[in-house]
């Protein structure tokens, strides 16, 4: 098993492939982590998104097009929960610029803004809503953690890990890619991918309130869930992302009735395993 | 009309001999005949030119080798790109382990 590991898209990358000698393939996977950052970043003014944002409508990139037609269906498929339009509830929560350097604490934040403004693809042409921004920095990751993987899968099984997004190619000879989810549990992932949401990290405080990184899309706000973290597993790592997210911002009881395949752990300590994994 | 047979004749004989000569002239018969060696600017040209032809069929050789084995390679990773599991699941598959992990998911 060769591994290598690289900072991007405000994460830590790991890269895992059961194979002699992958570097050639190692490098094309960091330099496609690179080229998505640029697609997708809304902190670089110079991205292809943070240009959609301020033109409002744009010819994009296959791979954007790609990212935000996934976006508009996981909106539909989760009733809402999840959804790319939170790029001014976040700003206005106070999330306006790479993590390391938000403050961690300042005045109140801004009011909520607007979620869920209107989005269209067509081919690669992205229209938006007036007043309508999107953040990818949900689906980002799993994204370009599936791009890399598929690159890697060439060369034998993988698994690509950004931050807390996993795609995995392959089963490796000891049978599955074991996945901690907490200090007491490992998960084994044999296809698909797994991803995790939750308010423990990527926190705040404006006016003396934690804030966190999970919009609820209805209120504009940072979900006040009674979920600590959720670990999604789906048909790959775009799907457990937009899975962990709504899970999470629906609650426990919605996410206990949605008999997804996850791992649910609550703010009061309690840990829940549904879906079918045992 | 002997006379005017004669100057027929003569009038002929004239032609003929007016091409004959014109031949002879212009097949520049005073030009010496070159017994100089050959140019050696030309000998190196068509030398130059016989090595040149020489590389390039050499090259397309190369080429050619290295076409077929780069279509080569592109059909074994397109089949091994068809034969690789689909990102297409209907069933993801995650249990419980006790092995130890390789990597920690986290929030994101």
């Amino acid at each position: 098993m060769v591994h290598r590991s690289f900072a991007a898209m405000g994460t830590t990358i790991e890269l895992f492939v059961e194979a002699d000698d992958v570097s050639d393939e190692f490098d094309a996977a960091e330099a496609e982590f690179e080229r998505l950052e640029q697609v997708m970043s809304r902190f670089r003014p110079t991205s292809e998104l943070s240009r959609l944002n301020e033109a409002g409508e744009l010819d994009v990139s296959p791979e954007l097009a790609d990212v935000v037609r996934r976006a508009l269906e996981a909106r539909v498929s989760s009733r809402g929960r999840f959804d790319a339009t939170v790029h001014d509830a976040l700003v206005a929560a106070g999330y306006d610029r790479t993590f390391d350097d938000v403050p961690t604490d300042a005045p109140d934040p801004s009011p909520p803004a607007r979620c869920g403004g209107g989005v269209s693809v067509e081919g690669r042409r992205v229209r938006l809503d007036p007043g309508t921004r999107l953040d990818l920095g949900g689906i980002g990751k799993g994204y370009a953690a599936e791009r890399a993987a598929a690159l890697l899968a060439l060369t034998g099984p993988c698994l690509v890990s950004a931050g807390g997004d996993i795609a995995v190619r392959g089963v490796p000879s000891t049978g599955t890619w074991p996945i901690a989810v907490s200090d007491e549990m490992t998960l084994g992932l044999t296809q698909g991918g797994l991803a995790t949401s939750g308010s423990e990290r990527r926190r705040w405080r404006r006016g003396g309130a934690e804030q966190h990184h999970l919009i609820d899309p209805a209120t504009g706000r940072p979900a006040a869930s009674d979920l600590r973290r959720v670990t999604a597993v789906g048909s790959d790592a775009v799907e457990a992302e937009v899975l962990a997210t709504s899970l999470f911002i629906g609650g426990l009881d919605e996410a206990l009735a949605a008999e997804a395949a996850a791992v649910l752990l609550t703010v009061d300590g309690r840990t829940f395993v549904t879906g079918g994994i045992a | 009309m002997t006379s005017h047979v004669a100057r027929l004749y003569a009038l002929v004989a004239g032609v003929l001999a007016f091409f004959v000569i014109w031949a002879g002239v212009a097949a520049h018969p005073w030009a010496a005949k070159s017994t100089t060696a050959p140019d050696p600017r030309l000998i190196a040209l068509t030398a130059r030119q016989q090595r040149i032809h020489a590389e390039s069929v050499r090259a397309q050789q190369i080429v050619a080798r290295r076409w077929a084995t780069y279509r080569s390679e592109l059909a074994r990773r397109n089949n091994a790109a068809a034969n690789a599991p689909s990102v297409a699941v209907t069933a993801p598959a995650a249990r419980v382990v006790t092995l130890p992990p390789l990597v920690v998911t986290r929030v994101s």
